[in-house]
């Protein structure tokens, strides 16, 4: 059942029902305009290299002209675009594929948004300026800059290496930020491998085409699913175990387990003995198994340490795990282990 | 025997997507139609009226066989492309679309589909299939084995308790489909997708 009082509280912080309050049929139409140009821009520009800010503005036909100054510029349609948005500018919805670009100096956001709709993306954030109010976008998946820019990944292999890329070497989603005991991540808090399932399940969930995520419990050595991929009006399944090596602290500040590569073999091994069960009792399911590992591990961490230089917190960074043997090549059903080493935050000089 | 309503709706889909996302694929276009149903239960039409049912199957969930016979008819006669498993509408595509449009049975769906299409470009993609996950009869048919038909009996119920709530915070007077469609689903998803901040001058 849902709650109304909770429904009131989303309701009063969403942007698009900010828009519809204010502005009614007229405003959810501009903001729709604003929107689907939005999206095809970002397929020109990228937004996660950009360092200048960018306003997107969609007028509202019954609040009349905008007050914006001079036109720089006209540009009929988004695929003519090249540089014109690589500098701080203001773009205005103008027909139906283009845009009249203004100055960006002394413009009034605030006051802009009383007759118009405006975005606003600047140092990797974006908000909606909606009749004087402001509505940030939350971006659950850091592997792109906005909700608006969709990355979407055919094979699992690319997004898991995207994840890694994007996600796990800074520990760039707020998720997986929560797995650390520490601020300069030395240590893993106990028990990491639920908070490490969840992003990771998110961040699939989101990029992954015609593929339905699902979290599993992972309940014991004999059933190693983390997460299982599946792929719609297809047999094809993947299943995804996740291991974790490096040390943990539990809550008092007491060490916890600490895993070392041994237990990446042993994963590897573990995944193998699952496919050969499954494939007895899922007859015509074709299912590949997939073994992550998140890297937690820094050279000479002593209980003591809180702080780590860069020759010993990056120390893991190239060493791949020497895994007995390969069952990626061995196995049709068994990709290559991904290992996702997770950075620490490095203090110069320290000992 | 083709089912109209089915090839309407996923020209309608691919077409309303086809230039922002470069085409739509078909688990977008099962997730989308799905959605535009419900946004139909929740103007008040009976279930029974949208033409073709979903369920729950092990090629996914929720799953339509008739869009998916309509996707495959339409990409036999030329009407969708498919590239990189992502559909399109051709020329020939439009041109169907627009004779279908004048059908009695699909003049009124435009609206519903247009929300559930606009809602999946408001929202961060994971939002729609986590919410969608979550509707009481997707629910309900997990504890079942495949073939659980959605949007029925019981289940349905509690759809429609979802409605009243919906229709309390966001009246259906004020405005189309898109703002309660995506409260809807950011509500079931439990992912807040922006956040009122205080304004600075």
């Amino acid at each position: 059942m849902l709650d109304i009082d909770r429904m009131k509280r989303l309701a009063e912080e969403l942007y698009v029902a900010a828009v519809q309050r204010s502005f009614g049929t007229e405003g959810v139409a501009a903001l729709q305009d604003l929107i689907d140009r939005l999206i095809r821009i970002y397929r020109r520009i990228d937004p996660s290299i950009r360092t200048t800010r960018l306003v997107l503005v969609a007028p509202l036909p019954s609040k009349g002209p905008l007050e914006l100054g001079p036109l720089l510029r006209a540009i009929p349609d988004v695929s003519l675009l090249t540089d014109e948005m690589d500098r701080e500018c203001c773009a205005v919805l103008d027909g139906v594929n283009g845009f009249a670009m203004y100055g960006h100096s002394q413009l009034d956001l605030l006051g802009v948004s009383r007759s118009a709709l405006v975005y606003v993306f600047q140092s990797s954030q974006e908000h909606f300026y909606i009749d004087g109010q402001v509505f940030r976008i939350n971006n659950p998946s850091p592997s792109h800059a906005s909700i608006f820019a969709r990355p979407t990944f055919n094979s699992l292999r690319a997004a898991l290496e995207s994840y890694r890329v994007r996600v796990a070497r800074e520990s760039s989603c707020e998720i997986l930020r929560g797995v650390w005991h520490d601020m300069h991540r030395l240590f893993l808090k106990a028990k990491p491998e639920p908070t490490m399932r969840k992003s990771l399940n998110q961040f699939l969930a989101h990029v992954l085409q015609d593929a339905e995520v699902k979290p599993e419990q992972n309940t014991d050595e004999t059933h190693p699913v983390d997460i299982k991929v599946t792929w719609t009006l297809s047999d094809h399944r993947a299943i995804i175990e996740i291991k974790w090596i490096g040390a943990s602290r539990k809550a008092d500040g007491s060490l916890g387990t600490a895993w070392s590569d041994a237990r990446a073999m042993a994963g590897a091994s573990q995944l193998a003995g699952y496919l050969d069960n499954s494939a007895a009792w899922a007859a015509g399911v074709h299912t590949r198994g997939y073994l992550v590992v998140f890297d937690a591990r820094r050279n000479a961490l002593s209980s003591s340490r809180t702080h780590i230089n860069a020759s010993d917190g990056l120390y893991f960074e190239g060493e791949e795990i020497p895994y007995p043997h390969d069952y990626s090549r061995s196995r049709a059903d068994y990709d290559a282990p991904t290992r996702f080493f997770m950075r620490p935050i490095c203090v110069p000089g320290s000992a | 025997m083709r089912n109209p309503e089915a090839v309407f709706d996923s020209l309608v889909i691919v077409k309303a997507l086809d230039e922002t996302l470069r085409g739509v694929s078909r688990f977008e276009l099962q997730k989308l139609t799905f959605l535009a149903c419900i946004l139909s239960l929740y103007r008040g039409l009976p279930a029974s009226d949208w033409g073709y049912r979903f369920a729950r199957t092990g090629y996914g969930t929720p799953f339509s066989a008739g869009v998916n016979s309509a996707v495959d008819f339409l990409l036999s006669a030329g009407h969708l492309a498919e590239q990189g498993g992502r559909l399109s509408a051709s020329e020939s595509g439009r041109h169907l679309l627009e004779a279908l449009s004048h059908l009695t049975t699909c003049v009124h769906r435009g609206e519903f589909l247009a929300a559930a299409a606009a809602s999946a470009l408001a929202v961060p993609p994971g939002v729609i299939a986590h919410g969608i996950e979550k509707e009481p009869s997707v629910v309900q048919s997990a504890i079942r084995v495949n073939g659980a038909s959605l949007l029925e009996g019981a289940a349905l119920d509690r759809l429609y308790e979802h409605f009243s709530i919906l229709s309390q915070v966001l009246p259906p007077s004020a405005g189309g489909l898109i703002a309660p469609s995506v409260l809807w689903l950011t509500s079931l998803a439990d992912e807040p997708i922006s956040q009122r901040i205080e304004a600075q001058s």
